[in-house]
Parts: C-alpha cells; structure tokens; sequence
C-alpha cells in the first residue's frame, strides 16, 4: 500500500509551471514595481504611504468592502431561499433554473445598454414609477447608483448561486429528514439542525465564487457610468484604471499588493473556520 | 396551496432574469426608427421617458440581415471567441485536471500552500497584473497573437479551484482498493480519477468557457490587430441609430452560452452534488 | 427534452460553421509585392514654371511626352514637357479669358477638351465644349446639357475617344468634331461617383467597387475583384468626386495593367489578376493623407510614375516618382509617433520630415478612431502599457493626454535645446513657448494654436471680455429684438465647449483645484447665452470636433449678421485665411471683432503638443520635434496660427497676396444665399492680429477628463435636468476625485 506522494508534484508540476509564468512572476514583477518609483529607481514604503493616505483610493476601498459586506449575505440569503423552495418544487424546476441562469449567458455590453435605457433618468424604470404615480430618482447619479450596482450583481450571481445550492441540498440524504420528521421536528427545525450544516462544504464554494464575481461587477459600473462615476459606485479598480491611465503604476502596484494582502487574510480566514474543509 | 406560492415567488424572480432576453429579442425585430423613439430620452436626446414596445409595431428583419450578411467583421469575430474559448477550456482540462487531482488525492509538502496561492491568484482583478503580464507576454513574443490569450487563460487557477473540489469527493477507499490490485497512480487517475469526475470536471468547463466567452480586458490590452478581437468586445458605441444590429448582436452572442447552459445543465448539478458529499 | 436539446445542438453547430466559412473566405486584400530587398519609388516634386497654380490635368501623350493644363498667373495654359518634367514650354490659351473651366482632359496628341461653364441670371448653366490645339488654337462649340445637369469628369482614352460623366451618371462619348453625344456604355443607372480611363479600359467607381468598360466597343467588362475591394473596403475610394479631382486616379500601366493612385500608395493591376501590386508605399510620401485629392496620374515607362495631386494646406503638386533600384526597399529606420486623433496637419508635417530624410521611415499610430468604439481611455491604457514596456513611440502629440502627469513621471525628455534652436532660425511666438517653459525646461510645445473671439457691433465685442458682460450685452439686444436670433443657433455641447476653450484657463488654483465660483460663473452665463434665443433644438445640425482637435467651430465670423439674422457671434478664430474673411464680413456689415473673455486671462488653445519620449530615439525624434516646428511644415494658412514666425509671416504674405477680389458665395444655414466679397487684408490688419495673437499668455485646460466632466454635467444644467448648485457641486467632487487620486 505504497502511496508515493511525491506524485503529487507531477500531477502539479505542468500547472506550475503556466502559473508561473503567467501569472507567478507577473505578480512578482508588481511587487517589485510597488517599491519603486514608475520609471525605474528604489523608492522603499514611498508608494505604500502615498497609496494608503489617498483619499481616493481609501474612498474605493470603503466602497468595494462595504459593496462586498452588503452583497454578499442578501446573495447567499436569497439564492439560497429561492433555491429551496425550488428544491420542493414539482413541476418545472428545471425551466426555472434555467431561466435563472440566463444572466450569466448575457454579454456584458449588451447589460450596459440595457442599464442605460432602465436606469436613466428619462429611462424605463421612472417610466414604469410614474405610471405608478410613485417619485423616481436619478439612480444613476445618486446614492441609488449603490443599489443598482448591488441590483446588478444580484441579479447576475443568482442563478449561479442557485444551482449550486440545489445541487448541495440534493446531496443530503432524504433519509436524514425523515427520522427528523418521525422524531417530530418541524420544517423550520430541519431547515436549522439539518440542511444548513450539511450545506457547509457548498457554502465554502459558493463564498469564494461570489467574492470573485464580485470584483467583476466592474466592469458593468465601468461601462454604464464611466472613470468617474457616482461616489458610492467608485470601486477599487476604478482606482487601479485611472492610475494606470496617468502611468501611476507605482501607486497601482502597491494598491494592488495591498488588495492581495487582504485577499489573502480572508481566504485565511475562510479556510480556519471551515474546519472541516481542511486538506487532509 | 403551498407550491402555488411557491411557484409564483420562483415566477418573480425568473421574470427579471429574464427579461432582458426579452429586450433583445424583441429589440432585435424593431426597426431602428421605432427603437430611437423608444430609447432616444434615455441616450440623452428626446424628452419624456424612455419607452418600449413588447410588440414591434413595424417590425422587421433588418437587423438580423444587417449582422449576419453585411457585417464580415462580425463572423471574424465570432470565430475568435470560439477559438479562444475552446483553447482555453481544452487547455485547462489538459493541464488543469491532473493539477486538481494531484492537489486532491495526495498529500505533499507545499501543498496547502499551493493551494492557497491558488485562490489567491484567482481573486485577483485583471488591473492588477495587467501591465506586468503584458511585458511577460512580450517578451515571450506572444502579443497580439490568440496565443496571448489563450495561453495565459489555460492556466487560469480558475478552474483547478473548481475540479478540486469534485475530485475530493471521490471516495478514497476505491483508490486504495484499486492500488492494492497494483494499478499505477497514472492509471488510478485515467481509468477512475476522470470517469468518477467527469460530471464536476464538466460544470468546471462550463463555468469557465463562460467566463473566456465575455473577456474583456485582456483582448483589448493584448490584441492591437482588429481582426483578432473576439466578439465580446464587438459592441461599438451604442448610438440610437444602430442599436437594433447592437441588440440582434447581442443575442447571437449569447446562444452558445445558452447553449451550453442547456446541455450541460444536468452535468453541472450532478457534479457539485458530488463535490458536496462528504468523504 | 433530450431530443430538443439535440436538435438545438445540431442547429447552432451548423450556424458556427457557416459562421467560419463566410469569416474564411475574406477575399483578395491589396497584397503588396515586395519589390525585392533593394529598390524603391523615390518621390519627387517636379518644379513648374513661376506662376502656376490650380493643376487640371495631365496625361501622357503618344510621343512620351508630359502635357499639363494650368492656370498660370489666372490664365489657363498648356505646358508641355517632352523631358519629364525638367523643361516646359508654356501654351497660354488667351482666348478663354475669365472663363470658368468645370472639366478638362488631354488627348493622346496633345489637344485638349475643356469644359467651359457659364451661370445665367436665372441660374441655369450654359457649357461650351473648347477643343484646343497643342498649339494653343480653340475650337468652340455649344455642349447642351439637360437642365440642372453639370458635368463632373472628363478623360480622352488611349485612341483620342472624348468621355465626359454628368451628374445624372450617365457616361458618354462625345464627337469632338461637333459637340454630338452617344451613349455606348450600360451602367444600369448605377450611381457613379467619378472615373478614369486606363488605355482603352474605362474605369467607373461606384459604391460597391469599380466597373470596367472597353472604350472601343463599349462592352462592359468583368469586374476585377481586387479592384472592388478597394472600394468596399475603405472609405475613402466611394466618396463622390469633388470639384476638381476625385479620390482615386486611373492610368495605364505595364503591359495592359491599369494604374491606381489613392492615398495608400500606388497599385497596378493586370487584368485578370487577384492582386493589386503595390509599387509605391503611400506612407513614404505624400500621398500620405485621407485629404489628398488626386487629378490625373500617367506612367511614363516602367520606372517613371507622374501623379498631379492637391492636398488640403500643400495646395497643387506634379509629383514624380522614379524607380531607384539602389535604394532600401523599406528605410531602415524607423520612427514612431503616436495622437490620439488623426490629423492631416500632423500627416503633412511627417511627409515634410519624409522627404528630407529619406532614409526614416515615419509611421504614424493613431489611438481612437471613429468606426471601432475605442475610446481615448482605452487607447490610453495601451499606449501605456507600450511606454512602460519600452515600446513606446519616439515622438507623442500630446492632446487629449494627462500633460502633467506624464511630465511629472519623466517620461517627457526636455525639449528646450530643440524649442530654442527653431526660435533662432525662424522665431516663435515667445508667449505660446514661455507657456510651456518652467525653470528653463520645456517638455512639450504645440505646433499650432487659436484663440476665442467676439464679433458684433463695438459695445458687444466689448462686451465679449467676460461672459457676464456678454450675456447682459446680449439678453440686452433680445429687448430689442431687432432680429431673428442673437447668437447663431448651436447645440449645447457645442455652445459649452466653444466657452469652455475661451475660459477655462482662469479655473485653475495654486492649490492645482478648480475654482467653484469661475465655474458657477462659466456655468450660468453659458445657461444665460444658452437661452437668449429660442430655437428647435431638433433642427441644429451637430458640429464635429473631438477634444481640443483640427476640427474645432470656426463660426466666428458671423455671416448670420450679413443675412440680418443674428447680432453677435463668437467662437474659435483658426486661422489668416479666417483672418479675411473676419474683416471682409466687417466691411460688409459694419461689425468689429476682438478677444474674448479677457478679463481674467488671455488665451489660447494649443494644438499638436509634441513632446519627445525618453528611451526612444530621442535624436531623431527631436529632429522630427523640429521639423514640426520648422517653417516649412506649418506652410498651410488653415488649421490654427503656427508658432513659427517665419512660417506664420508667409502665410499672411500669402493671404495677403491674393488680391484678387473674389466673390465668395455660401449659403445660409437656413436655405438663404448670401455672399462675401473679400476684400484683401492689409498690413495694418494683419499687425493687429500679430499684436493680439503675441497676448495670449495662457493655455486653455487641455486636461481631457476635466473637460468631459464639465461638459457632461454642464449639459445637464443647460438641459435643466439638473440645478446649477447640484451640477457644480457635482462637477467639484469629480473633479476633486480626479484630481486625488
């Protein structure tokens, strides 16, 4: 019962060496570039300092945390409800999750115009307000520019997050629920004692990717309202743009170590409190 | 009583995802006089709100002729995304597969940090690396070819992250069993490793051509010749003048995307059902 | 399920492989055939006699020798060249007079066609058909033609045939015995835009490619594809032919090939053939320039190529290109120089640089264009990515760029030596360079600039020093009501724009922020100006300009006031020839001019920063920095004032010289006809404007993010979506977010 583990390596090693090259040494070049000036020179914590007592870039960091802390709870909560009830569903369970999914499948600027005719202040969504004699707002230019950057993210992740859910609840076994049932426990008490903590290992996935798709609503921020956008919509990579548009890659690359820096904690984080997860 | 709730609560939300696909297609078959009035106040120019027909009330197939016969840079295009996304996914299964079960199935030193590293880099926003993958790239002679986009994509931890996952829950009894008959790990990972995996292996694929179908940033960063830009970046300036050609743009573009969805529906459930289940 | 799904499949797999079979087969490009590592077209300007301008054609005749018709001196001549182009003997043909020539074309034997126009007084067209010997004798007929038909082309073919094109597109073979017409070609009623003739193969362009017609027989040809390509795949080649010339030139090649001449270069291609051979580079010479309009070109043997050609600001040229079979096929160096936006001004001062170098290949990146959605952002991003690689260009023009920045970053090699040496040689406008100087370092320096003025009545162009004023001034004259409008009607992106450019070079603080209260200022006065007249927005045409560009408004001169429909007029002053025109319009209507929005800053807007990058070939580029300082590159008296005072001298002295008072006629924007005549500028004039020019101090805010915040927001307010503190406010914190980061 020899088990070489050293084989291991060799499974890794061609998937090594890519990352390596592409990704590995790239990232290595941006720290480096975080400790000197942009064209070349030593410049020690210089950037460091410069980065973390900018204003902007301390306004996208709040942004991008507090888009993150927001999102993230009201999209697992929510695919996840819709996902059981899905789960009881009968009929057309598969038409609907389709359909969910559909967002996914949508080009990003295509999302754009649509944003653009909803969203605008002569756009549908007043239109639609109106004729409800309800006031709208101008979502895109004030504080609601936030909301509509959540409504987006959302309505993007919730149908990735839903299958990945429902195919967590099919992996409990019924059997479980029955001796519940039998023992007397109610809906709510199964929900609690026993999906949630069979979920766990899903939760894990479904945490790391929807913090990953989070940093991609950018790209739809970016497109609708431009470099500048609303203060509240003004994101970490906007920073990381706009530096890079003036030649700051100095800034941006410490900002950038920095963002990684954080990641990291949180990944950490992450992997401690699910213990169970832990590699073998 | 219950699943009548249910179904309308599940209706509500299917509705807004929907709808956008109602846009386009409706979208699609107006012509661009009635899409200007509608959309016009929106774009800036026209008083009052923006409207929409859910009916076109003249409608027509220009815009479909318009895209598929008079736009050659369109079809280019189309073909870019297809290879590129195909290089990827292939390239990844090809690397990234025995990469996951390697991380898997044994147990070494480095690997946890291995695998933390993993995640890390794949968090990562494009901006961040951008300017420094750029001069790897050119310095391995790679720019403005697919190859720099394809290449990097490849190794995208992306889904070696997501094939771990499923290949963890292969029971590790079967592969002890198997290695008391004397079978090579080499054949352990061929013969049960890819079968047993296959369903997560897939929804990884899936997963992951989607995201190499709308890259954004990366072409437009490594691609100078126009031709070699892939479709996701083929949405010019939305004027009220062409934004029926840029809505029927937008459905072709998401048809192998639904396509795939509606393919690999069922592998893609069954393989993060079996990444949950515990060893 | 599963068998939809199936068939789902199979559909969408058959669509991606049509999909890849029409994107396969994309056609013949123009390939072009090296010529071998060694041997190249070089070009050169052939000289003509004194006093020659405005080039009609010119052609080839069956001795070999070179026949031109020209204006010399304002009268239209025949020249005749029997040793390419080293001597001439000029044919004056005195008989013509006055008389205005819409067409003209040269036979074989050296007699000439021209189409002689005259308008009646009720507007009609009469043409008179003028058949001219070599030796000068004319041969007048009536040429009848169906009312409101002109005649848009005419060309002898290789066998002494005359064809003539109308506007109705009918292409006719005309009998220069009698003036009598046949039709013996079948267009099917195509639109044709122009056409040429290549021995006896006519060529006629439309809008999907080029059709061929046998001049003997009238038969119409099979169409080359590779020709057609050339038309479907570019823009320029189906524009409509202009008033004298067209886009593209056909002549006969080698060997039964037909000759092409547009601004990619020089083509031939044989009959039958799939490509086009490209024997001269259009990028080396210059024929570099969407702008160049070609008139005739002739293929005197194998290695001798004559192009007659005009382009905006180089005015008519005979251009000869010979084969030198010692010469690089390619030059070995090259350099790199990079805008955001095209400009023929920059793509002339290169083909300058061009020529006097030889051995640099010159190559121009442009970064947005129009037709692909790539925004300044974008190109931006890679240009930096390009500079921070190492592979940046040698030489940027900065408009449109993060000045600032990129000088504080180092990117920018000091220019001060170059600045300097141009300044000794032909002198600058010191103001304009003392601008761009700091501690003795100068980074950048603009080719070109403008300025914003006022044109009205005395008290409103002394109302024009600040916007209050000229707002008061003008809500003032609306009481009275004394015309339709007071201001010519113009979109609000304009309108903020135009004022944008006269005052933002007073926003700026020490503190490097944006002063709130100018821009409350700049903002109300623009509302103010804004809604003095009411007009239907819808019916406002909309005025191209990108950025700080080439194509900024002109509309100060205010011709509205000589059709007594508007008062005031205000907007960019570009250049000597404006200059003229400015005072002709003042004799006429009693107005004045002056600078605008004065009170806090004088002004200008620099156009075609260049700057030299660090890394690059810095000695090159700082000769190519010079050149495009250099007298001989700001020759043009359009597109700005140059900085060069030698060069800015010569073009009054040109404007000036043309003392010919000339009727100039244009319509109104709103269907009336009115008409200008210029009357010649005068020294005193023209040291006016030296003296207004030499006080401009400041630069405009050229920062492009700015701007286009400004303008979005300002739009807004102008709109009244939006209330003028909220825009300020938001404006501010915009700004303020840039300005941090």
């Amino acid at each position: 019962m020899k088990r070489n583990d050293k084989i291991g390596w060799l499974f890794v090693l061609p998937e090594l060496c890519g990352m390596l090259v592409f990704y590995l040494i790239p990232f290595a070049d941006v720290v480096r570039r975080s400790f000197s000036r942009a064209m070349g020179g030593f410049s020690g914590l210089d950037n460091y300092i410069q980065v973390c007592s900018n204003p902007a870039f301390r306004l996208a960091a709040g942004n991008t945390l507090r888009f993150v802390a927001v999102c993230l709870p009201l999209l697992l909560a929510l695919s996840l409800g819709i996902s059981v009830i899905l789960y009881r569903l009968v009929r057309g369970s598969q038409v609907l999750k389709s359909m969910y999914l559909l967002p996914l499948a949508i080009p990003a600027a295509s999302v754009v115009l649509l944003w653009k005719l909803l969203f605008h202040q002569q756009g549908l969504l007043n239109a639609l307000l109106s004729f409800l004699h309800q006031n709208g707002t101008d979502w895109m230019n004030t504080g609601a520019a936030f909301g509509v950057l959540v409504f987006t993210y959302i309505w993007k992740n919730l149908g990735y997050d839903v299958i990945l859910w429902t195919a967590g609840l099919a992996s409990i076994p019924e059997n479980i629920y029955e001796a519940a049932r039998v023992d007397g426990a109610g809906e709510w008490m199964c929900f609690w004692r026993i999906t949630l903590p069979n979920l766990r290992p899903t939760a894990f996935t479904i945490v790391v990717l929807s913090v990953l798709n989070s940093f991609k609503v950018f790209r739809e921020a970016y497109l609708v309202a431009g470099s500048y956008p609303q203060e509240s919509i003004y994101l970490l990579q906007h920073v990381f743009n706009n530096w890079f548009q003036e030649l700051s890659v100095d800034k941006m690359s410490a900002g950038s170590v920095l963002l990684s820096l954080v990641i990291l904690v949180f990944v950490l984080l992450l992997q401690r409190s699910w213990d169970r997860e832990e590699l073998s | 009583m219950k699943q009548v709730i249910r179904v309308i609560i599940l209706t509500i939300f299917a509705l807004f995802t929907v709808a956008p696909l109602v846009f386009l297609l409706t979208g699609t078959f107006m012509g661009n006089r009635e899409l200007f009035e509608c959309i016009a106040p929106a774009l800036g120019q026209g008083d009052g709100c923006a409207s929409w027909h859910l009916l076109a009330r003249f409608p027509t197939l220009r815009n479909v002729v318009e895209l598929l016969l008079d736009s050659p840079e369109f079809f280019q295009m189309f073909w870019n995304s297809v290879k590129i996304s195909f290089g990827i996914v292939l390239g990844q299964v090809v690397f990234g597969m025995p990469a996951a079960w390697g991380l898997a199935c044994y147990s070494f030193r480095g690997k946890k940090m291995l695998y933390l590293l993993c995640i890390v880099l794949m968090m990562m926003p494009f901006q961040v690396t951008m300017l420094s993958e750029y001069l790897v790239l050119d310095r391995l002679h790679l720019l403005d070819s697919l190859a720099a986009i394809i290449l990097p994509g490849i190794f995208s931890t992306f889904s070696v992250f997501l094939m771990y996952r499923f290949f963890c829950s292969i029971p590790k009894s079967i592969l002890e069993a198997a290695r008391i008959d004397g079978a090579s790990e080499w054949h352990l990972f061929l013969h049960i490793g890819v079968p047993l995996g296959s369903s997560g292996v897939i929804s990884a694929v899936i997963l992951s051509f989607l995201e190499c179908w709308s890259m954004i940033e990366q072409p437009l960063t490594f691609l100078k010749t126009k031709s070699l830009w892939p479709l996701s970046l083929f949405m010019p300036e939305i004027q009220a003048g062409n934004a029926g050609v840029s809505l029927c743009a937008s459905l072709v573009a998401l048809l192998p995307a639904v396509f795939l969805f509606l393919s690999g529906q069922d592998y893609l459930e069954q393989g993060i059902a079996a990444s949950a289940v515990k060893e | 399920m599963r068998k939809n799904k199936r068939k789902f499949a199979l559909l969408l797999a058959a669509t991606m492989l049509v999909s890849c079979l029409t994107g396969c087969g994309s056609g013949n490009d123009t390939g072009s055939a090296q010529s071998g590592e060694t041997g190249r077209f070089t070009e050169t300007e052939v000289a003509l006699p004194e006093g020659i301008s405005d080039i009609r054609t010119m052609n080839k005749l069956e001795d070999g020798s070179l026949e031109v018709i020209a204006q010399k001196n304002g009268t239209y001549c025949i020249l005749h060249s029997s040793d390419m182009g080293e001597n001439w003997e000029v044919t004056p043909l005195e008989e013509l007079g006055d008389a205005y020539i819409s067409e003209t074309a040269i036979a074989p034997d050296g007699s000439a066609a021209l189409f002689d126009v005259k308008m009646e007084d009720d507007d009609s067209f009469t043409y008179t058909l003028r058949i001219a010997s070599p030796q000068g004798e004319l041969r007048n007929m009536d040429f009848p033609l169906d009312d409101a038909t002109m005649l848009k082309g005419a060309a002898y073919d290789s066998a002494g045939n005359l064809f003539v094109l109308d506007t109705d597109d009918r292409l006719q073979k005309v009998n220069t015995e009698d003036g009598s017409r046949t039709q013996p070609f079948d267009t099917n009623g195509t639109g044709i835009f122009y056409f040429g003739i290549a021995g006896q193969t006519l060529c006629a362009v439309y809008e999907d490619g080029i059709m061929l017609f046998d001049t003997a027989t009238g038969k119409a040809l099979d169409p080359e594809s590779a020709m057609d390509d050339i038309v479907k795949k570019t823009d320029y080649a189906s524009e409509p032919g202009y008033d004298r010339g067209a886009p593209m030139a056909f002549a006969a090649g080698d060997e039964n090939s037909i000759l092409i001449v547009n601004h990619e270069g020089i083509f031939q291609h044989t009959i039958g053939g799939s490509v086009n051979e490209q024997l001269v580079n259009g990028e080396l010479t210059s024929l570099n320039d969407t702008s160049l309009v070609t008139l005739s070109a002739a293929m005197m043997d194998a290695n001798n190529i004559f192009v007659a050609a005009f382009l905006d600001g180089s005015g008519d040229k005979l251009l000869r290109y010979t084969y030198d079979a010692g010469a690089s096929a390619v030059p070995e160096k090259e350099l790199n120089v990079y805008a955001l936006e095209d400009s023929a001004l920059l793509r002339q001062a290169m083909t300058v640089f061009q020529k006097n170098n030889p051995d640099v290949y010159v190559k121009l990146e442009i970064g947005t264009s129009e037709d692909n959605g790539v925004t300044a952002e974008d190109a931006l991003k890679v240009l930096n990515t390009n500079i921070m690689a190492g592979k940046g260009p040698d030489v940027l023009i900065l408009d449109g760029m993060p000045l600032d920045s990129y000088i504080a970053k180092g990117i920018l090699e000091d220019i001060s030596d170059v600045v300097d040496a141009v300044d000794k040689e032909d002198g600058l406008f010191s103001n304009i360079k003392d601008a761009y100087r700091q501690n003795g370092k100068q980074y950048v320096m603009p080719m070109r600039f403008y300025t914003s003025i006022v044109t009205g009545d005395e008290k409103s162009v002394a109302a024009g020093s600040s916007l209050k004023t000229l707002a008061d001034r003008a809500e003032s004259l609306k009481k009275q009501s004394s015309t339709r409008y007071i201001f010519m009607p113009r979109r609000q992106d304009d309108l903020l724009h135009e004022l944008f450019c006269a005052d933002s070079a007073s926003w700026r603080k020490k503190d490097g922020t944006v002063d709130a209260d100018k821009l409350k200022d700049y903002l109300t006065q623009a509302k103010r100006l804004y809604s003095v007249d009411s007009f239907d927005k819808e019916l406002v045409p909309e005025t191209s300009y990108w950025g700080v560009g080439e194509q900024i408004i002109g509309s100060a001169e205010n011709t509205g006031n000589l059709m007594g429909m508007t008062q005031i007029g205000f907007g960019t002053f570009t250049s000597v020839s404006q200059l003229q025109l400015l005072y002709s319009v003042q004799a006429q209507s009693k107005t004045t001019f002056g600078l605008m929005d004065t009170d806090s800053t004088k002004s200008f807007i620099p156009y075609l920063m260049a700057g030299v990058v660090s890394g690059g070939d810095t000695d090159m580029a700082k000769l190519f920095v010079k050149e495009l300082l250099g007298k001989e590159a700001n020759s043009g008296t359009d597109s700005g004032f140059s900085v060069n005072r030698a060069a800015y001298e010569a073009a009054t002295k040109e404007v000036m010289a043309e003392t010919d008072i000339s009727l100039g006629m244009s319509m109104g924007e709103y269907g009336e006809r009115i008409s200008v005549d210029y009357i010649p500028l005068t020294q005193e004039q023209v040291d006016a404007c030296t003296a207004m020019l030499e006080s401009l101090t400041v630069p405009t805010m050229t920062d492009r993010v700015i701007q286009n915040l400004v303008l979005e927001q300002g739009e807004k307010y102008l709109d009244g979506t939006q209330e003028l503190d909220a825009t300020v406010k938001e404006i501010q914190k915009k700004i303020n977010l840039y300005l941090s980061e």
